[in-house]
């Protein structure tokens, strides 16, 4: 059982944290938390990519002469990579939206959002 | 040049995208007349598109020359070609409104930086369309959210603001769903393209079929989140009815369907149809479009903001597209594609109908428009011959895909579905008609004035009007490309 759990350790983890960024998101109520839950699930996301690339003691995909059998997988690096761009513009645009939302009603509160733009 | 025409749909309203944004810095008048030209050239080479894959079938094309495995492909085929052309259709319609009745509802650098998003919608919308690579697809989809989500907000208004913000906290979950799913397949078959992961599904099937199955769910969750379907649909209403009268068109009309085609493509294309029909989606499904049909248009009935109410009746129409692929079969499929051609013209129209209606009026107050019909009689006909298309009456684009809808229930032997399509069309009569008859016969308080409208608007308006007519009468054009396209998709030669 414990060797069964410590060798999907890469898959529970970034599960893990993806549901507590969901959880977050969710539940939350003040914006700049559902900001940092949204980064933490699409960071769980990327754990989880980038570990199906992981080789023991791997090498760099470069150099043909060394032993090709360890060389790591390039290609979750690259999803990754554009995955990071996009979630730093998401989370960019994000903030910015939740700046307008601050200075329009002085609160970050999705609650209190709520009830005022019900009211206006 | 021909064979880079899959690639060139998607480039050209990026590139026109950035000429938009650098000279709308400048002057603005000059710029809007741009973008109608830039649609103008996309829908000139959609319907190239549509020619060429018509007459000597689906182009391939490698980006940089790099074949599958390892480079990024993209594809023009049946469903993409038709689905391009509809794209940059509405697109032009909306570009055109925009011409001389966007600043009703938009700020000035609202209106300059709508321009530029709508170009980003409709160039990330291709590349949904056209795409053949999964993290590709990931890739146009987060640029579609991101300027969906832009282009709820460039209306500088409170509640547009906070529509966004509940638009974007579901939507990047609908992302990270997405995300996950596609990380899903990587992992358990080895390919991105759709294709090459498709030829390793049964293998990955047997050797993790939860992860395989987990995947799928993923994708639903994700697609089904941006697309609108019932019990994830919260976000639409807010977003699609606060939003200036051009984005909801753009969004009603467009984006949650291209999201839609995307999972179909994505779901049959990875899986495959006989797969899919062991796995539980086709249940959940039908659950689902049932709901969001009979919901949809039930919620739609008590609301009294006419943005709102259309923005709901979105709702209940997605579930007629998702319920034909519940059903399977190539005229259930064919029905639910021809739905999503019907619907974006149906739903532009009726869109920038009561946009016209809400800036004479000043209020969106459905009881406040009594009387409109008299001062607007065009605008108002057009709205109107768009509500009967929604309610599906004969001669109407949106009867021959209920139709079709409804025919591929009954040649399954379920009349459960079909009875669904009749309640729910009866519940869009309810709630549609009366807008129409009180518009009309009713006194109000509006005089007539001439022009009734903005010009460019009312030919933009009156163009979608006459074509769903028109595809009423003359279903050829998309009915036999979209069944071929259904039979593609259902994996029938």
């Amino acid at each position: 059982m414990i060797e069964r759990i410590a060798a999907s350790l890469n898959y529970l983890m970034p599960m893990l944290l993806f549901v507590v960024g969901m959880y977050i998101m969710l539940v939350c109520n003040n914006l700049i938390k559902k900001v940092i839950g949204l980064n933490i699930m699409e960071t769980s996301i990327f754990l989880f990519i980038i570990s199906l690339g992981y080789v023991h003691h791997g090498l760099p995909p470069i150099d043909p002469t060394k032993d090709v059998a360890r060389y790591t997988n390039p290609l979750p690096q690259a999803l990754v990579l554009t995955g990071i761009v996009i979630a730093v513009s998401t989370s960019a645009y994000a903030l910015s939206l939740v700046v307008r939302i601050h200075n329009r009603f002085g609160t970050l509160d999705a609650d209190e959002l709520f009830r005022r733009t019900r009211r206006t | 040049m021909l064979n880079q025409l899959p690639l060139l749909v998607v480039v050209w309203p990026f590139t026109s995208a950035f000429i938009i944004a650098l000279l709308a810095a400048r002057r603005c008048a000059w710029v809007r007349f741009l973008a109608v030209a830039a649609m103008l050239l996309q829908l000139a080479l959609s319907i190239t598109g549509f020619l060429v894959v018509n007459s000597s079938g689906p182009m391939v094309f490698a980006a940089g020359g790099w074949a599958a495995p390892y480079g990024i492909e993209v594809e023009l085929n049946m469903l993409a070609s038709v689905v391009l052309v509809l794209i940059a259709g509405v697109g032009l319609a909306v570009s055109c409104y925009m011409v001389d009745a966007g600043r009703h509802d938009l700020p000035p650098a609202g209106e300059r930086w709508f321009l530029v998003l709508a170009m980003v919608l409709t160039g990330s919308m291709s590349g949904l369309t056209v795409g053949k690579d999964l993290f590709n697809l990931f890739v146009m989809i987060e640029i579609s959210s991101l300027a969906a989500y832009g282009i709820v907000s460039v209306r500088d208004h409170p509640s547009a603001l906070e529509a966004a913000f509940k638009y974007l906290v579901l939507g990047a979950m609908g992302s990270g769903c997405i995300l996950l799913a596609t990380a899903l397949v990587y992992a358990t078959t080895g390919y991105l393209d759709i294709a090459m992961a498709h030829s390793q599904m049964q293998s990955a099937l047997a050797a993790f079929p939860r992860a395989s199955i987990a995947a799928l769910a993923l994708y639903l969750v994700g697609f089904g989140l941006k697309s609108g379907i019932m019990p994830l649909h919260t976000w639409l209403p807010d977003a699609h009815g606060s939003a200036a009268t051009v984005s909801s068109a753009l969004l009603s009309g467009l984006v949650v369907k291209a999201n839609a085609i995307a999972f179909f493509r994505v779901a049959f294309g990875v899986w495959g149809a006989s797969t899919l029909a062991k796995t539980p989606l086709p249940d959940i499904l039908l659950i689902l479009s049932i709901v969001s049909m009979i919901g949809g248009a039930s919620l739609a009935w008590g609301q009294r903001d006419i943005k709102r109410l259309l923005a709901y009746s979105t709702v209940g129409h997605m579930g007629y597209i998702f319920l034909g692929v519940a059903l399977g079969g190539v005229n259930a499929l064919g029905g639910s594609l021809m739905h999503v051609f019907n619907h974006a013209l149906l739903k532009s129209c009726l869109f920038m109908a009561a946009g016209l209606m809400v800036a004479k009026a000043g209020t969106r107050d459905i009881p406040s428009l009594e009387g409109i019909g008299r001062a607007m009689p065009i605008t108002t006909g057009a709205f109107t011959i768009a509500a009967l298309g929604m309610i599906g009456v004969p001669g109407t684009a949106g009867f021959i895909s209920k139709w079709y809808i409804a025919l591929g229930a009954l040649d399954l032997g379920r009349a459960m579905p079909a009875m669904a399509i009749l309640v729910s069309s009866l519940l869009n009569g309810v709630f549609y008609l009366p807008i129409v008859i009180e518009a009309y016969l009713r006194p109000g308080p509006y005089t007539r004035t001439e022009p009734e409208a903005p010009k460019a608007a009312m030919v933009a308006v009156c163009v979608l009007a006459g074509l769903v007519i028109f595809f009423g009468l003359w279903p050829t054009f998309p009915l036999r490309y979209l069944l071929e396209a259904a039979q593609a998709l259902l994996g029938i030669t």
